[in-house]
C-alpha cells in the first residue's frame, strides 16, 4: 500500500514535468496535493503516515539544499548541520532541558531564522571557495555541529541528546503519539517550500543565482553583488532545512547528534543527483524515491530475507545501494532522473 | 575632469607588476582605443576599473571615484563592460543573456526598451532569442556579449577585444556597430590586438607594452606613427 503512495507522487510529479501548458501542471499538482490530504480519511495505516512524513521532511530538505547546490551551484556537503540546528533549536526551547516550552508554531520561524544565520555564517568565510575548495569546508562544517552539539553535554545533552520533547498543539489540542497531524504540517510546509523555491527560481535572486552557477565572473560583469547573492543562497537553503528539523525533532519527540551525521548530508545530496539538481519537481522524485528505498524496500527486504531463513541486514548495506544507484546515474543519465532544462544542456554539451 | 580618469594605475598578480603606473582617460563622446600585444595589460586595465582587480592610483568616472565602489555598483553608475573571450552564459537562452545584462535595471519597460535597442543593433539576435548561447556562432556570441553589455544602458561602454576569433566580414559588422553605437551616443573605451581597424574607428589611441603606457595619440596620428606601425600593424616602415 505504502508504495502506492510513493509511486502515484512519482508519477504524478514526472507526468507534469512533462506537460508543456504551465495550468495543466499546476493543476496536476493540486489534486495530488489534495489527493494527499484527505488520504488519512480513508486510509487508518499509522504506520503509512510515519514513513509518508518522514519523506516529506527529506522533500523539504531536498528543496532546501537544492537552492544552494542546485540554483546557485555551491557545492554544500555539511547541509545536515542546518538541520540539526533546526532539530536542537526545538528540542532546546520546547523540552525540560531548560524548562522551557515554546510552542511549536514560534519554535518553527525561530528556527528557520536560526538556520539562516548559520547559513550566512558559514557562508562568508566560504565566499572566495568555489567546487571543491567549498565542498570541503561545508563538509568540515557539517561534522563540527553535531560535535558540538555532542561536546556541550551541559546544554545538550551530550551524545544522548535530548528527550521526552514536547507535543506540538494546535488549538489546545495535541498531537500526542499520531503522526497525521505531522504528516499534514509536513504537506503544508512542502506546500510553503514550493511556493517559495519556484518564486525565487524565477525572481531577479534566482537569475543571479543560476549566472553566478554558470560564469561568476560573467556575473559580476553583469553587477551581480555576488557576495550578497551567494549569502542569500546560503541563508535561504538553510532555512528550509531549519523547519524540517523542528518538525523532525517533534515528531521523533527526541534529539541526538548521531541523528545528524554526514550520511544524512550525503544522502540529501544523493537525492539532488539522482533527480536533477536545479530541478524543483526532480529533486522531489530524488528523494521520494532515495526514501522509498531506504524507508521501505530495505526494511521489506530484511524481512523477506528472514522469512528465507537468511539473516541479513540490508539497513547496513545502504550506502552500497546509493553507491550502485549514483554510479548507475552517472553513467546512464548523469543530468538526473527529471533534469532542468540547463543542466540536461551542460551535460550534453560536454559531450559532444 | 575627463569622463573618465585613471591616473598612475598599477596592478600586481602575486609579485608580478602588471601595469606600472599607467594612465589614460576618455572624454564623454569619445571612442579611445587601448592597444598592445598580448600580455601588455589591456585586459588588466579594464579589470582595474571594473572593479574586477585590485589596483593602487586613481579611477574616476563621472566625478565618482570607483576605488570606493563596488564591481556592481560601477555597472549602476553606468560603466558597462563585455569581458575578454565572451564569457555568454552557454546554457542560457539569448532572451536570459540579454536579461541579466539588464540586472541592475529595475523597470520592465526600461528593459523592453533596452531590448529593442540591442536588436536594433544586432537584428540578427532576435532569430534566436529562444535559442540557448552556447548554439550561437561565435560572431553572434560576440554579438550577444556586446548587447548584453549595452542591456545595462551604459554611458560607457568598454569592450574586449570584440574581433578575436572572428571572421573578418564579421570584425567590419562589429565595428561598423560600435561605430553607431558611439554615433548614438555611447562613450567607448575599446581594447583590441586588431590594431589597423580599431585607429580607423577611434578618435584617440593608447598603446600599452608590457605594462606601460608607450604612446598616446589621435587614432589618424597613431596610424601614421612609424614606431607604431612597425609594432602594431604589421608594416615595416619605407
Amino acid at each position: 500500500m505504502i508504495y502506492a503512495y510513493f509511486l502515484v507522487a512519482i508519477a504524478v510529479v514526472v507526468v507534469a514535468q512533462r506537460l508543456p501548458d504551465l495550468r495543466a501542471k499546476r493543476g496536476l499538482f493540486l489534486l495530488l496535493g489534495v489527493a494527499l490530504l484527505c488520504a488519512p480519511l480513508f486510509d487508518r495505516n499509522d504506520s503509512t503516515f510515519n514513513v509518508l512524513a518522514d519523506a516529506g521532511i527529506f522533500v523539504l530538505l531536498a528543496l532546501g539544499l537544492n537552492i544552494v547546490v542546485g540554483f546557485a551551484g555551491l557545492l554544500d556537503l555539511g547541509y545536515a548541520a542546518f538541520f540539526a540546528i533546526g532539530a536542537y533549536t526545538y528540542a532546546m526551547m520546547a523540552s525540560p532541558q531548560f524548562n522551557l516550552h515554546l510552542p511549536f508554531w514560534l519554535l518553527l520561524f525561530l528556527a528557520a531564522a536560526f538556520a539562516a544565520v548559520f547559513g550566512i555564517i558559514l557562508g562568508a568565510p566560504t565566499l572566495r571557495l568555489r567546487g571543491d575548495y567549498l565542498a570541503i569546508v561545508t563538509l568540515g562544517f557539517g561534522e563540527i555541529v553535531p560535535q558540538i552539539f555532542q561536546n556541550l553535554t551541559k546544554y545538550t545533552g551530550g551524545p544522548n541528546g535530548i528527550g521526552a520533547l514536547d507535543f506540538p498543539s494546535l488549538f489546545g489540542r495535541s498531537f500526542g503519539q499520531n503522526t497525521i497531524p505531522y504528516y499534514y504540517v509536513v504537506l503544508a510546509l512542502i506546500a510553503l517550500a514550493l511556493f517559495f523555491a519556484y518564486n525565487l527560481r524565477d525572481s531577479r535572486l534566482g537569475r543571479a543565482w543560476m549566472a553566478i552557477r554558470e560564469d561568476e565572473l560573467a556575473a559580476r560583469h553583469m553587477g551581480i553583488n555576488t557576495t550578497a547573492v551567494k549569502l542569500a543562497a546560503f541563508a535561504l537553503g538553510a532555512s528550509f532545512s531549519g523547519l524540517a528539523g523542528v518538525v523532525f525533532a517533534a515528531k521523533l519527540s527526541l534529539v541526538s547528534p548521531d541523528l545528524f551525521q554526514f550520511q544524512v548530508s550525503v544522502l540529501i545530496v544523493s537525492m539532488l543527483v539522482l533527480g536533477g539538481m536545479g530541478n524543483i519537481p526532480g529533486v522531489i522524485v530524488g528523494a521520494l524515491v532515495l526514501v522509498l528505498v531506504n524507508n521501505v524496500v530495505l526494511p521489506q527486504a530484511n524481512t523477506i530475507a528472514a522469512g528465507a531463513g537468511l539473516h541479513v541486514d540490508f539497513g547496513n548495506y545502504h550506502f552500497f545501494i546509493y553507491g550502485a544507484i549514483l554510479v548507475g546515474i552517472m553513467l546512464f543519465r548523469p543530468e538526473g532522473l527529471l533534469p532542468s532544462r540547463q543542466r540536461k544542456e551542460e551535460l550534453h554539451h560536454a559531450a559532444a | 575632469m575627463s569622463f573618465l580618469e585613471v591616473r598612475d594605475l598599477s596592478v600586481s598578480y602575486g609579485g608580478i607588476r602588471a601595469l606600472r603606473d599607467i594612465s589614460l582617460r576618455v572624454e564623454e563622446g569619445e571612442i579611445v582605443a587601448l592597444l598592445g600585444s598580448n600580455g601588455a595589460g589591456k585586459t588588466t586595465t579594464l579589470r582595474a576599473i571594473s572593479g574586477l582587480a585590485p589596483y593602487s592610483g586613481s579611477v574616476v568616472f563621472d566625478g565618482n571615484d570607483l576605488r570606493k565602489c563596488s564591481p556592481d555598483q560601477i555597472v549602476r553608475l553606468g560603466l558597462g563592460h563585455a569581458p575578454e573571450g565572451r564569457r555568454v552564459f552557454t546554457r542560457m537562452t539569448v532572451r536570459e543573456n540579454l536579461a541579466l545584462g539588464a540586472y541592475t535595471v529595475r523597470s520592465n519597460s526600461e528593459i523592453e526598451r533596452r531590448l529593442a535597442f540591442v536588436i536594433e543593433a544586432f537584428p540578427r539576435l532576435e532569430e534566436r532569442l529562444s535559442q540557448s548561447a552556447g548554439t550561437l556562432s561565435g560572431g553572434e556570441q560576440q554579438m550577444l556579449a556586446i548587447g548584453r553589455a549595452l542591456m545595462s544602458s551604459p554611458r560607457l561602454l568598454m569592450l574586449d577585444e570584440p574581433s578575436l576569433g572572428l571572421a573578418p566580414i564579421i570584425v567590419q559588422t562589429i565595428f561598423s556597430v560600435i561605430r553607431s553605437l558611439n554615433a548614438n551616443g555611447t562613450t567607448i573605451l575599446l581594447v583590441e590586438q586588431n590594431a589597423q581597424q580599431a585607429l580607423r574607428i577611434a578618435h584617440r589611441g593608447y598603446v600599452l607594452e608590457t605594462g606601460e603606457m608607450r604612446f598616446e595619440d589621435t587614432g589618424a596620428a597613431l596610424l601614421e606613427n612609424p614606431a607604431v606601425a612597425e609594432a602594431y600593424l604589421g608594416v615595416t616602415p619605407a
